[in-house]
């Protein structure tokens, strides 16, 4: 189990040499270092002498240390092994289904924040985002309307009570007396309009009949102020 | 009323009425006469059947039709112009009988402006030809009649 392009042990088997260093030096610690390592390292005159054990037991304990020494590859190909026909097994094993029942959804939901999320959004940057004509104009108004039937909407609406509501409303009375006077109003303001000019149209023929020149005098001889 | 015919009316604002607009005021005051003598009739005619019993609505003999008939134009003209200028039909046609000086008539200058209406009927026809719209009865009476439309009048345009 190494990771894929990458030459870098897996983690159980780095855990694994490591738990090996850690008991070879234990071991070395107590039996005492191996003669080779001694050989390596030079025995110095102040160094103090090697403890001599009974003579089975010390071959014993250097065996011991050189398989402690030996630990760490030996557990990591052991520990490969056990995991290659472990993980299987396992992932196998495992149903999603029963995982996901055990989880309390509903407690994670209640622990996010959903306000503070919320709060986080910026909504007028959202709405400004959205291309509404774009939206609208894939939208077909005549597919919509042809869609309703707007005789049976017609039909559930119980016209009686709307007809009476929107009667009670309108004042018929002061209506038909504004337009009624309205249109009095106008027609005697049309007539008025009518007369004038039909005065000064007479009055333009009558002058031309009687040669007179100067348009006719009609104001008032209005006093003069102060006299 | 469009801005033109406004002007125009703000225009005619106390000037002297034309024949037209005199005889349509006049025709409208016939109309209303006439009406005023059939109810007189009618209640009259209703008086009189208290005593007979039967309701009968006869027009009086002559030469009481034309007297009751001159009664009943002056006091409809007399009160009307002597009261405050108007009558039915001017009020109708936007008119005033006003004094030349634009003043208002007083009750007894109404009453012998419509005696000489009613004596002299002919004269209403000089404001054809009156350099100043005036008819005989204003020439002798020193009135005349003007384009008065009250406080509905338009007022001047503003720019």
């Amino acid at each position: 189990m190494t990771a894929k392009g990458s030459d870098t042990p897996p983690v159980a088997v780095q855990a694994a040499g490591l738990v090996a260093d850690g008991l070879a030096s234990a071991l070395a610690r107590f039996v005492g270092p191996l003669e080779d390592d001694r050989a390596d390292a030079g025995a110095t005159p102040s160094s103090p002498a090697p403890r001599k054990l009974p003579g089975r037991a010390a071959e014993a304990g250097r065996g011991a240390a050189r398989r402690a020494a030996q630990a760490p590859s030996a557990a990591s190909g052991l520990l490969e092994a056990v995991l290659s026909r472990i993980v299987p097994v396992v992932v196998r094993s495992v149903d999603p289904e029963e995982i996901v029942a055990r989880v309390d959804v509903q407690a994670v939901v209640d622990r996010v924040d959903v306000q503070g999320v919320v709060g986080r959004l910026d909504l007028n940057e959202i709405v400004a985002r959205v291309d509404l004509d774009r939206a609208l104009d894939s939208v077909d108004p005549n597919r919509l309307i042809d869609r309703v039937d707007l005789n049976e909407v017609v039909e559930r609406v119980d016209m009686g009570p709307v007809a009476r509501e929107a009667l009670e409303g309108i004042d018929m009375g002061e209506l038909i007396r504004e337009s009624t006077a309205s249109i009095g109003q106008d027609t005697v303001e049309a007539v008025r309009v009518r007369a004038m000019r039909f005065d000064d149209g007479l009055a333009r023929v009558v002058d031309r009949v009687l040669r007179r020149s100067r348009p006719r005098d009609t104001g008032l001889e209005r006093p003069e102020a102060g006299s | 009323m469009t801005r033109a015919a406004s002007d125009e009316v703000v225009a005619h604002q106390g000037r002297r009425a034309g024949i037209g607009s005199r005889l349509l005021a006049d025709l409208i005051d016939l109309l209303a006469i006439i009406l005023i003598a059939v109810v007189l009739l009618v209640v009259a005619a209703g008086v009189r059947s208290l005593w007979t019993g039967s309701f009968d609505v006869v027009p009086p003999p002559r030469p009481a039709r034309e007297i009751l008939t001159g009664l009943l134009c002056l006091a409809y003209f007399g009160y009307g112009w002597g009261l405050n200028g108007r009558t039915l039909g001017k009020i109708l046609v936007g008119l005033r009988a006003v004094g030349e000086d634009g003043g208002d008539l007083s009750p007894s200058r109404g009453i012998a402006r419509a005696a000489l209406y009613i004596l002299l009927l002919p004269g209403f026809l000089w404001v054809l030809v009156s350099h100043r719209n005036a008819s005989i009865q204003d020439l002798v009476l020193r009135t005349a009649v003007i384009h008065d439309w009250g406080p509905g009048a338009p007022g001047p345009a503003t720019p």
